[in-house]
């Protein structure tokens, strides 16, 4: 076997390890009747530093599956993301929203 | 979830909604609750002869669950000949299907190459059709906390987080229209701001 791939395909494993490893948990976002895309899309773009297209297929896809993964990492940094949404306070576009969307931290 | 109704202040007095005309009838595309939903009944029955119209009717659509059961190809193709003021009616019907994330996965497009186009172009035109246009000029405190809502105290609380989140110019531009500020809060004073206007509110 040629030692360049083969020392490649040792980094790759690594790599893929390393991945596995921060990646070992998620942040689930769920749907709720009490605030809007414009929402959805606002807070993943300053919570999850998506692009506001990644945002909203996000936001299209809570509202047709009801739940949709925001997040991956290692569980602290799942717990820290799943925090701010849950304090992201309502949606200031609908007088009946009162309080932030839900969101879990989950083993991926 | 829903689509943004408008400006509230302004939703309150006027019922601003989107409009579009439609067969003659008028339709209420981002109105929400209750009429939301007579609004979404009472055009079902339209709504499907439209789809089954553009589908070629084979095979007839009858319920939101029959668009669940086309193909990814199938369903995007749909989409793509459906008009964009009927979009949120369309989305809403693959809700009522319960298809759930397979569903999903179809207006992905499968994720294949093919059907990247017409993805894109869904999710494009759906993205204008539902989302509130940015204005940079405007004041969002000015435009969705309603002076008339000063009384209701847990209610101005539930907006704190979306009050502070605000740059200082516009806070301040709010506090000054509203209250007799007399000092200007510099940039990361949030806070203090947030405290003097809510003190304010409890004077009343």
């Amino acid at each position: 076997m040629n030692p360049e791939s083969e020392t490649k395909s040792a980094t790759e494993v690594i790599e893929a390890a390393q991945t596995k490893a921060v990646r070992h948990w998620k942040v689930v976002l769920y749907n709720d009747e009490d605030h809007t895309y414009d929402y959805v899309v606002a807070l993943l773009v300053a919570v999850c530093a998506m692009a506001r297209e990644q945002a909203f297929r996000c936001a299209v896809e809570v509202d047709l599956c009801g739940r949709t993964v925001v997040y991956y990492g290692n569980q602290e940094d799942c717990a820290r993301i799943s925090g701010k949404i849950n304090t992201w306070g309502a949606d200031h576009r609908l007088l009946r929203s009162r309080g932030s969307m839900n969101s879990a931290v989950e083993p991926n | 979830m829903l689509v943004n109704p408008g400006r509230n202040q302004k939703y309150r007095t006027q019922t601003r909604v989107q409009f579009a005309k439609f067969g003659g009838v008028c339709l209420r595309g981002g109105k929400v609750g209750v009429l939301q939903i007579v609004y979404f009944r009472a055009m079902e029955q339209l709504v499907l002869d439209l789809l089954n119209t553009l589908h070629g009717g084979n095979p007839p659509i009858r319920e939101p669950r029959d668009l669940a059961l086309l193909s990814s190809k199938q369903i995007l193709t749909l989409i793509d000949l459906t008009p964009p003021e009927l979009l949120p009616l369309v989305v809403r019907f693959l809700k009522e299907s319960r298809g759930g994330e397979r569903l999903f996965e179809k207006l992905m497009g499968e994720h294949e190459e093919e059907n990247r186009e017409l993805v894109d172009k869904f999710f494009g035109r759906y993205f204008a059709m539902v989302m509130e246009p940015t204005s940079p000029e405007e004041n969002p405190l000015l435009c969705y906390i309603d002076p008339e809502m000063f009384h209701d105290l847990a209610f101005i609380q539930t907006r704190e987080s979306f009050f502070k989140r605000q740059s200082i110019a516009d806070i301040n531009e709010f506090l000054g229209i509203h209250f007799n500020l007399d000092q200007q809060f510099v940039a990361g004073e949030q806070d203090k701001a947030w405290n003097f206007f809510f003190n304010e509110l409890l004077k009343v």
